[in-house]
């Protein structure tokens, strides 16, 4: 592993959005030069973020593990969980309330965004709180497990 | 277009001027939604145009992260003095139009600009 990060994430802080996202890109800069492999990265921890502001009601952290090929992303919180997991899975379907939408979040396309961009997604959800995992490969390099 | 053929087509004001002030920008990409925004992908060679109603920093970011130079932000909104300010330290540029997002599209298409056909492999 080359580094790993760690950013806690704020329930309903809408205006701090894409900031850990962003933050990433800019450190990952010097390991991964291909621009379009980090706009791939980019928008994954984007959305992952955002599902952590809008959807949790204690917040919850994002884990950066950086690898020479990969980076894997453990998006984590403690509820109150996906209902009803396939249809989360579903574009255009959204629980966020009102006031995301307004700030033009919660149009129901984000963990497809990450499902369709990532390399390996693996997504767990109860009342207890949710898990997503996801990994994004750098494409010269692909992982092999 | 030129950053400057953009501002003359729909009337722009421009909010932060600093960043690429030299590209030929072809292709722009329209949505209130920053995560529809985050399904497209700006290529190296060919810089994108957002155009947008959203005011907030989440669109300096989305821009950021998509290696959008460009924002139009459409509708004449107020802008907080944090977007702006984000948008400096990260050298978007950022314009505003009084015009709705159809005129401004309308206009842009008049000129030659084209949506963009990039997304995400």
């Amino acid at each position: 592993m080359i580094n790993k990060l760690f950013f806690p994430v704020i329930t309903s802080d809408y205006p701090s959005i894409g900031s850990k996202a962003l933050e990433v890109k800019k450190k990952l800069k010097d390991f991964f030069p291909k621009s379009d492999y980090l706009r791939r990265l980019g928008v994954c921890i984007f959305e992952a973020e955002a599902n952590l502001v809008i959807h949790t009601n204690q917040g919850g952290s994002l884990e950066i593990l950086v690898f020479k090929d990969r980076v894997r992303i453990i998006a984590s919180d403690k509820g109150p969980g996906i209902k009803d997991l396939s249809k989360a899975l579903t574009p255009g379907y959204s629980t966020a309330p009102e006031s995301a939408r307004q700030l033009g979040f919660g149009g129901g396309v984000g963990i497809n965004n990450i499902k369709r961009f990532a390399d390996y997604f693996f997504l767990t959800s109860s009342k207890q709180g949710t898990t997503l995992l996801f990994e994004v490969w750098n494409d010269d390099d692909k992982a092999t497990n | 277009m030129t950053v400057d053929e953009i501002i003359e087509a729909v009337g722009a004001e421009v909010l932060q001027g600093k960043g690429r002030t030299d590209l030929d920008i072809n292709y722009a990409f329209a949505a209130d939604l920053m995560s529809d925004t985050l399904f497209i992908v700006a290529r190296d060679d060919e810089p994108i145009l957002l155009i947008t109603g959203v005011t907030n920093t989440s669109v300096v970011r989305t821009a950021t992260i998509l290696d959008i130079p460009l924002v139009l932000i459409v509708r004449g909104k107020k802008i907080p003095p944090e977007t702006i300010q984000l948008a400096i330290e990260n050298e978007i540029i950022l314009l505003q139009t009084p015009k709705i997002m159809f005129d401004s599209c309308g206009l842009l298409f008049e000129k030659g600009m084209k949506g963009c056909p990039w997304r995400l492999k």
